[in-house]
């Protein structure tokens, strides 16, 4: 509420006051929050028609017929948290959103505007806590928890990543992936004399590009790696050799020769749409990808990957990320939302997350589809994950400080020690702007 | 106070000052006229009140934001001109301003060097009323359309490499490299927005007499003294309209840039074609990081005010008597 | 500027003597109808495209398609409810464009007819606004378009055009009301006329042209929105077209790419600009010069 008459108040002293009186009547309700089981409202990042849109659309009719509450969604797509923004400042917001973690800490989590969730980890599903459904690697993670140390998000499915290629051509690489950095530039070199490129890239996706630094960088120091480097207020931490030691990683893929002509000055999806043509045989990218390229894959595609390895064959760990549930504080039905959220959490839909929807339904015990079999095995297999840029959300950082000198690199426009001197510089100015 | 700010009523000002026409000097103490100041609630009543309320109060609420550290929703937190100083200290806000500059001057430039040659080859050439039509168009098409075409013609395996292939280009320029794409914006804009000025450029055009043309033709004057000696003295007070529109509408460039790069809208574009505009939207909804509303604002005020003070300086430059005909 | 003083040749025939023969002005022809041919070549391409599937888009784009199949438009009409988003956009960019225009005729015509400190800070005030830009104001707008429950409502952004058009629009038909003689005004004030009839009577007849080009700019411009469109409303049935081509653009993203499709909504896009366009083109682009010029 503070917001909102604080900035409303120098407006109504001008000519909102009409208006502004329409709204007085909602006014108080800040302590009546999540108290009613009316009908709630639920904005998805899903459009109709979309597989992962039926899954959950069976869900909710199920979830109105079980429990009486009923549902009222609105299938806004992918920018259903821009519109949260706004609508966060008002008394007329949604009880439940889902979006994939960095959107929802971005808009909910970070600014403390998400009702801690850790009544709703207590619940009971099909006999089991939600909290035990849930593998603790993913809830204990610190990024999807708020000050008090609640956890703020529900995931329903999962999100990690690897370098994918089509299993119908390189059947070896199923069973035996490279295990370390020297055995990675032996296959891309393998691949290269073959005649074919090896590693397709959209360059012009910063997020994309930024795959090679942060899971490097993880690879070699542990999970929270790439976290603890960006948040040395005194950019010190950029002179440590193991860091330019990656950033030379990511310059011999550049210098190498093995990025896919092009690379560098094409538009997104031009390059993931040679690399399913078979115009290059490797991609980085995110286990989104099978099912973002089936519309033009060539003919027998079979997809697996691998996880791009380190330095050394060690640190077994992965990127994931959650897409799943969040509920704003001023939620009206709240206890509602969450109710809806621990539901899909059933066997039932998880499993059809797999088999329908082509992704990692978070539950351990649910069906996977056999395109990110792989992708599942390494992220089970991995003793401590990460997130998206490892959970960096340091207002403007990503996108104006790392992104832009990363590309640099990645682009091939600047060294590996230019790129590490530069990033010194810029961070250390970054966090003095910041104060 | 009137004279050093950008006024409306440029136009009319350099219009002929033939009897009757100047509102002020004929319609003294004339009933009319005492009348229809009258009518100053019920006329501009409406259109002030709605342009008070959802457009200045808002604006003016910005502007108390950006003197706060905000996340666009939760607490304020009041931080005094920090957010103004942080953002002029940001050198890629600087190089984003320049960007806008280079898209206020340089297209600005090409498009009134362009819209002037076509009015000058249209003037007296068959198909004219097509042709205008054509480059009128894409004025019209939302920049989505374009960020998405451009994708198509200019990757790799694009229309235009496929087209240079057969004629003995092996290695093309790489169009969308990431320096590569402001200038790439920059013709895009040029192409959508010349075709608008040259329309307006050609109707003043027609409206000068005919006669003063032909004595040009007597004389042998080229078709560039025609254009210095009768078409610009002639066209100056819509030419300088245009200029303002124009300025005008250049800082508040956003959609084509942020889906020329990027994915079509759903990544960031390069910084390296940012301008102020998408500086203020990437600082405020980026979707990445936590949004700084403060700051995203105090950048667009630092721009707008910016682009005030050059709106000034032109019409100052600009002024000039107009020539009656 | 009428009746030129001294008329040497028959205009006729004048014209045809000046057109020169330089090869620089060959050039230039041959170049403008260069870019004709490409303008309306990217426009056939498009169309084009709409009729293939994906896999052959990218396969081939020069490529043209084996049948009249017009599933992609159907695909796109329905599933992305392109259907519903038109109807929401013509309700959005007539309702907003007609009351705007409504709204500053009279407020120019006021500020273009009477000059004094009053109206000069006026007019001043409206033009600052043309400045702006949206992003600034989109949350403050936004909460206090909540606050009167006028967000995810199409009336709300109707509200929104029009408030925020009003700047361009006092400009434009400010310039516009002064560029008209003001002698049939007197002599109807002489026979009598009030000064709001003879604005209704007089002035809007003489003035429909600048009126019209107001109305078809606001159209253009409002058809195209995106950035309020997409912050205001929520509800899948009150989104605009725009908002809904991104959506079903960002779709591509985890769901899969169907650029047969998107071709499809494009294609939605932009030939109901081209319509209007064919239709009312003329008067559009002779009514902007008008307010502009003198």
């Amino acid at each position: 509420m503070g917001i909102v008459s604080r900035l409303i108040r120098p407006l109504a002293l001008a000519t909102v006051s009409a208006l502004a009186l329409a709204g007085c009547g909602a006014g108080g309700s800040g302590t009546s929050v999540g108290d009613s089981t009316g009908p709630i409202t639920y904005w998805s990042m899903w459009k109709e028609g979309e597989p992962q849109q039926k899954v959950i659309a069976g869900a909710i009719s199920d979830f109105e017929a079980e429990s009486g509450i009923q549902v009222k969604v609105q299938w806004q797509g992918r920018s259903n948290t821009d519109k949260l923004v706004p609508a966060l400042n008002t008394n007329n917001v949604p009880d439940i959103v889902d979006q994939t973690f960095a959107k929802l800490a971005t808009v909910l989590g970070d600014p403390g505007q998400a009702k801690s969730l850790g009544d709703a980890y207590g619940a009971d599903v099909e006999g089991s806590k939600v909290s035990a459904l849930v593998p603790a690697k993913y809830s204990s993670l610190v990024n999807i928890q708020n000050k008090d140390g609640q956890p703020w998000l529900i995931p329903y499915s999962l999100i990690t990543d690897g370098i994918w290629f089509n299993a119908a051509k390189h059947p070896d690489l199923v069973s035996a992936p490279p295990k370390d950095w020297a055995g990675f530039l032996a296959l891309l070199d393998k691949i290269k004399a073959s005649g074919v490129a090896p590693i397709a890239a959209d360059g012009d996706i910063a997020g994309y590009n930024s795959m090679w630094f942060t899971t490097l960088m993880n690879r070699t120091g542990g999970a929270g790696s790439f976290r603890k480097l960006v948040s040395d207020r005194t950019g010190a931490s950029w002179d440590d050799a193991a860091v330019l030691r990656v950033a030379q990683d990511v310059e011999q893929l550049v210098r190498g020769g093995y990025l896919i002509k092009g690379y560098d000055a094409s538009k997104f999806p031009a390059q993931q749409q040679a690399w399913g043509s078979g115009k290059a045989d490797l991609i980085i990218n995110g286990s989104w990808i099978p099912a973002e390229t089936k519309s033009y894959a060539a003919e027998g595609f079979q997809y697996s990957s691998f996880p791009l390895p380190g330095e050394s064959a060690k640190a077994p760990l992965a990127r994931t990320d959650f897409t799943g549930f969040a509920v704003p504080a001023k939620a009206k039905n709240a206890q509602a939302a969450e109710k809806l959220a621990t539901f899909l959490l059933r066997k039932k839909y998880q499993d059809a997350f797999g088999t329908q929807a082509t992704v990692l339904p978070v539950r351990s015990d649910a069906a996977v589809p056999d395109a990110l079999k792989k992708a599942k095995e390494s992220l089970d297999s991995a003793p401590s994950v990460y997130l998206q840029n490892d959970g960096v959300t340091y207002p403007g950082y990503i996108e104006k400080v790392f992104g832009p000198l990363d590309d640099q690199l990645f682009l091939g426009k600047i060294s590996s020690q230019e790129f590490v001197s530069q990033m010194k510089t810029a961070q250390i100015q970054y966090w003095k702007d910041k104060g | 106070m009137t004279d050093i700010l950008p006024r409306p009523e440029a136009p009319a000002e350099a219009r002929p000052a033939s009897p009757g026409q100047r509102p002020r000097a004929a319609a003294q103490g004339s009933t009319i006229e005492r009348q229809r100041r009258r009518l100053l609630v019920p006329f501009v009543g409406p259109a002030f009140l709605f342009y008070t309320v959802l457009f200045v109060v808002p604006a003016v609420a910005a502007v108390w934001i950006s003197l706060n550290a905000w996340t666009g929703s939760g607490p304020m937190t009041f931080v005094g001109l920090q957010n103004y100083t942080a953002v002029f200290q940001d050198p890629l806000y600087l190089k984003s301003f320049g960007n806008t500059l280079l898209i206020l001057f340089v297209v600005g430039i090409v498009i009134f060097v362009l819209a002037f040659a076509m009015t000058l080859l249209l003037r007296d050439m068959a198909g004219r009323k097509i042709i205008r039509s054509v480059i009128f168009f894409p004025h019209l098409v939302n920049a989505l359309v374009f960020g998405i075409l451009a994708g198509f013609v200019f990757n790799p395996g694009g229309l235009v490499n496929t087209l240079l292939r057969p004629l003995g280009v092996t290695s093309p320029p790489a169009w969308l490299a990431q320096d590569n794409l402001f200038p790439l914006i920059m013709a895009t804009l040029v192409a959508t927005s010349t075709g608008y000025f040259t329309t307006i450029l050609m109707a003043a055009v027609d409206r000068i007499p005919p006669y003063l043309f032909e004595d040009c033709a007597l004389a042998g004057a080229t078709a560039f003294q025609r254009l210095r000696h009768v078409i610009l003295p002639l066209t100056w007070d819509v030419f300088g309209t245009c200029a303002v529109l124009w300025t005008i509408s250049s800082i508040k460039i956003f959609e084509i840039i942020w889906v020329f790069g990027g994915s079509s809208g759903s990544g960031i574009p390069p910084t390296q074609s940012w301008t102020t505009a998408v500086y203020t939207y990437v600082t405020a909804f980026s979707g990445m990081s936590t949004p700084a509303y403060g700051a995203a604002t105090a950048s667009a005020i630092i721009s707008l005010a910016l682009v005030s003070v050059l709106v000034i300086l032109l019409r100052r430059l600009m002024h000039r008597e107009a020539i009656e005909f | 500027m009428t009746a030129p003083a001294k008329p040497r040749f028959a205009p006729g025939r004048a014209s045809q003597t000046l057109v020169e023969r330089s090869p620089l002005r060959t050039v230039g022809v041959a170049a403008l109808w260069g870019i004709v041919a490409l303008s309306i070549a990217t426009l056939l391409w498009m169309v084009l495209q709409a009729f293939r599937d994906t896999r052959s888009i990218l396969g081939d784009p020069w490529g043209l398609p084996t049948s009249a199949d017009p599933t992609n438009f159907i695909h796109a009409w329905t599933s992305s409810s392109f259907g519903l988003a038109t109807l929401n956009s013509v309700l959005a960019t007539l309702v907003a464009s007609a009351v705007t225009v409504g709204l500053a005729a009279p407020a120019a015509y006021y500020l273009g007819r009477i000059e004094n400190r009053l109206t000069g800070f006026l007019s001043l005030y409206f033009i600052l606004g043309l400045g702006i830009p949206v992003q600034v104001i989109l949350i403050p707008l936004f909460v206090m378009l909540d606050r009167a429950q006028l967000t995810d409502s199409l009336l709300g952004l109707n509200l929104a055009y029009i408030g925020l058009a009003m700047p361009f629009n006092v400009f434009l038909l400010a310039a516009f009301f002064r560029s008209l003689p003001l002698e049939l005004e007197e002599a109807a004030a002489l026979d009598g006329a009030n000064a709001f009839s003879t604005f209704v009577r007089i002035t809007l007849p003489l003035a429909r042209g600048g009126l019209v080009t107001a109305f078809i700019l606001q159209v253009i411009g409002n058809w195209n929105e995106t950035l309020l469109a997409l912050t205001l409303l929520q509800s899948t049935e009150k989104y605009t077209l725009p908002v809904a081509l991104i959506s079903f653009l960002q779709q591509q993203t985890y769901s899969g790419a169907d650029w047969g499709g998107l071709f499809a909504g494009l294609c939605l896009v932009v030939f109901p600009m081209l319509v209007v366009y064919l239709w009312l083109g003329r008067r559009l682009t002779e009514g902007l010069t008008m307010g502009m010029s003198k």
